[in-house]
C-alpha cells in the first residue's frame, strides 16, 4: 500500500469490532463490509452539490396517549 | 361448494352479492379456509392460519348484514396481513425465531381498520425473516413458494402475501415495504401491488424495518380492490409519528375516467439496457396500449435517481441495525444467516455516511418533484426479470445495493425512499408462464391518479385474468 491509500478492510474490520460484532463473524462479511465502505467514501464528492436535509422530525406539541 | 371461480372472485365483484346477501360471508371463508388447508402445505403462504377468527368474524358478518348492518365493501371479505401487523390475541412473529411466541394485546391501526370495515382475517402470512430481504426463503418457517411455478422464489419481503393473493387463499393481503417489499412480490406472483404515499397509511402497530422507509399497503387481484382496500385503511393516525394529516380522499370514485391527455414519463435510461427482453416487449407493448387509450407518452431523464439504490441502501442499513442492537447482540443465534449478517453490516454505515444519505434523498426528491411538472405518471417495467429459482435465491442486489449506475433497481428502490405512491400489475407473462409487471409511480399524494391510469390499463388487457395453474 502507498500513501494517500486506504486501507478499507482495516477501517471496515474495526469499525465492526466496535459495533460489537464477534471476531469470528468478521471473516464471512468482510468482503461485502469493504464494498460498502468504498461505495460509502465515493459518495463524499457529492457534498458540495447536496441540499439540507427535509426535515426528518416535528415538534411534538402534545403527549401521546 | 365454492370453487376456483369465487376464489378468485374480486372483492368488487363479491362485495355486492354479500350485501344482497346473495353469497354469505360464512360461506366464502369456509371455502377460502379449505382452499388454505388444501394448498398452503404446497405453497407456504400463511405461518398462521386464523380459522377459529375467522368464522366467528364471517358469523358476525353474516348477522350484521341480515340485520341491515352493512359496513361497506371488505364487509365478510376474508383478508391476511403479513405477519408484522400486530394482532391482538394472535401471534405475530416477524418471520423470526425471536418472536415466534409473541403474542400482542392490541391490534395495529391497519388490522383495526380493516376489522371495523368487516373484513375477515384468515390468518398471517409468511415473510422475509423481520421483512429484512428480498426472497421470503425463511429459516424459520419454511419457502414461500410462487403459484406460478413451485420452483420459483415469491420475491419479498411481502411475499406470502402475493402468494397467498395469487392462489386465491384471501380476496387480499397487507403487505409492507421499505425498499420494494410490495411491489416485486406483486410482480413476481402476477397481482396488484399498491405503495400508498408516505404517512396515507398508519404503521403503528408494525413491526419496524427502518421507520423513515415503512409503508403499508395491499396486495390484491385488480386495481379497483387495492383501492377500495386503501380507502379502508388511509387515514391520520395521532400514534405513527409519520401520518400525514391530509385526510383521506376518495380513492375509488375516480378510478373509471380514463387516461386521455395524460402525460406517462418514461425514463429509459433507468432500464433499457437492464431488463430481460421479454420483459422489455411487454413493457413496450404496455406504453402501446396506454397510448392506444390517450396516454401521451413522453421520454423523460432523471440522473440523480442513478444514486436511488445506494440511498436507500444508506438509510436501510443504518436504521434497521439501529432497531436490531440489542437483539443482534444479545440473540445473534436466532437470526437467519442472511438477516443476521446484514444487520451486522449496518454497523459500516456511520452518523456522516447516515446524514449525507438523508441529503440525498431530498437532492432525488427535488429532481423527481420537478418532474411531475412536466408529466403525471413515470412508468417502467416492475422489475428487470421475471421469478427467479428458489435453488438460485435472488443475488442480484447482495453486493450492488452501495454501487450508483443506472438501471431498474433504481426506481423500484426510489419510490419508497421519496415516500411517492407506486403501484405494480400484470402486463404480460413470459415464454415460460411467469407473470411480468408494469410499473405506475405518482406524484407525492395523488394515489388517484396512478390508480386511474392502472385500472384503464387493466380494463384494456386480460393479464389479471389468468390464474396460476395449481388447481
Amino acid at each position: 500500500m502507498t500513501m494517500g491509500q486506504v486501507d478499507h478492510a482495516s477501517i471496515t474490520r474495526q469499525r465492526l469490532l466496535a459495533a460489537g460484532v464477534p471476531e469470528d463473524a468478521i471473516p464471512d462479511l468482510l468482503e461485502r463490509a469493504v464494498a460498502i465502505v468504498a461505495g460509502l467514501e465515493r459518495l463524499a464528492e457529492l457534498d458540495p452539490q447536496l441540499p439540507e436535509p427535509a426535515l426528518i422530525w416535528q415538534p411534538v406539541d402534545e403527549v401521546q396517549a | 361448494v365454492i370453487g376456483p371461480d369465487l376464489a378468485y372472485a374480486r372483492i368488487s365483484e363479491l362485495a355486492p352479492l354479500i350485501r344482497k346477501r346473495e353469497v354469505s360471508p360464512v360461506e366464502v371463508t369456509d371455502a377460502v379456509l379449505e382452499r388454505i388447508d388444501r394448498l398452503n402445505p404446497t405453497i407456504n403462504a400463511y405461518i398462521t392460519v386464523t380459522s377459529d377468527v375467522a368464522r366467528d368474524r364471517a358469523r358476525l358478518a353474516e348477522r350484521e348484514i341480515a340485520d341491515g348492518h352493512y359496513r361497506g365493501p371488505l364487509h365478510g371479505i376474508p383478508y391476511s396481513l403479513k405477519d408484522l401487523y400486530l394482532t391482538a390475541g394472535i401471534r405475530t412473529t416477524g418471520g423470526s425465531r425471536i418472536l415466534r411466541d409473541n403474542v400482542p394485546t392490541e391490534d395495529s391501526t391497519v388490522a383495526q381498520l380493516l376489522r371495523e370495515a368487516g373484513g375477515i382475517l384468515v390468518g398471517k402470512t409468511n415473510m422475509h425473516e423481520f421483512a429484512y430481504g428480498t426472497t421470503t426463503i425463511n429459516p424459520h418457517y419454511g419457502t414461500a413458494r410462487n403459484p406460478w411455478d413451485l420452483d420459483r422464489v415469491t420475491a419479498g419481503s411481502s411475499g406470502g402475501s402475493s402468494a397467498a393473493t395469487a392462489a386465491g387463499l384471501g380476496f387480499a393481503s397487507m403487505g409492507s415495504e421499505t425498499g420494494f417489499s410490495i411491489r416485486r412480490p406483486a410482480a413476481f406472483c402476477g397481482v396488484v401491488g399498491l405503495k400508498p404515499t408516505y404517512g396515507r397509511v398508519s404503521r403503528h402497530g408494525m413491526l419496524p424495518a427502518a421507520w423513515s422507509l415503512d409503508h403499508a399497503g395491499p396486495l390484491t387481484r385488480s386495481v379497483e380492490d387495492a383501492a377500495l382496500v386503501l380507502q379502508a385503511i388511509a387515514g391520520h393516525d395521532r400514534r405513527d409519528p409519520a401520518s400525514s394529516d391530509r385526510g383521506r380522499p376518495d380513492f375509488v370514485g375516480g378510478i373509471g375516467h380514463g387516461v386521455a391527455g395524460l402525460r406517462v414519463g418514461l425514463p429509459r435510461h433507468h432500464y433499457e439496457h437492464s431488463v430481460e427482453p421479454a420483459v422489455g416487449a411487454a413493457f413496450d407493448a404496455a406504453v402501446a396500449t396506454l397510448a392506444s387509450l390517450g396516454a401521451v407518452p413522453v421520454e423523460i431523464r432523471l440522473p440523480r435517481v442513478a444514486y436511488a439504490t445506494v440511498t436507500s441502501s444508506i438509510i436501510m442499513y443504518a436504521e434497521v441495525t439501529a432497531a436490531h442492537d440489542r437483539w443482534i447482540h444479545e440473540r445473534p443465534e436466532d437470526y437467519g444467516e442472511d438477516t443476521r449478517g446484514r444487520v451486522r453490516l449496518g454497523y459500516c454505515v456511520g452518523a456522516v455516511d447516515y446524514a449525507r444519505g438523508q441529503r440525498m434523498r431530498r437532492w432525488i426528491a427535488e429532481e423527481i418533484a420537478a418532474t411531475f411538472r412536466d408529466v403525471d405518471v413515470i412508468a417502467s417495467p416492475t422489475t428487470p426479470q421475471v421469478a427467479t429459482p428458489i435453488a438460485g435465491g435472488l443475488p442480484a442486489l447482495r453486493d450492488q445495493g452501495f454501487e450508483v449506475a443506472d438501471g431498474l433497481y433504481n426506481l423500484l428502490r426510489l419510490y419508497a425512499l421519496i415516500g411517492i405512491p407506486a403501484i405494480a400489475i400484470p402486463c404480460g407473462f413470459s415464454p415460460d408462464g411467469l407473470p411480468i409487471s408494469l410499473s405506475i409511480a405518482g406524484s407525492a399524494y395523488d394515489e388517484a391518479t396512478i390508480l386511474r391510469v392502472a385500472h384503464a390499463y387493466e380494463q384494456a388487457t386480460t393479464w389479471s385474468q389468468r390464474r396460476p395453474p395449481i388447481d
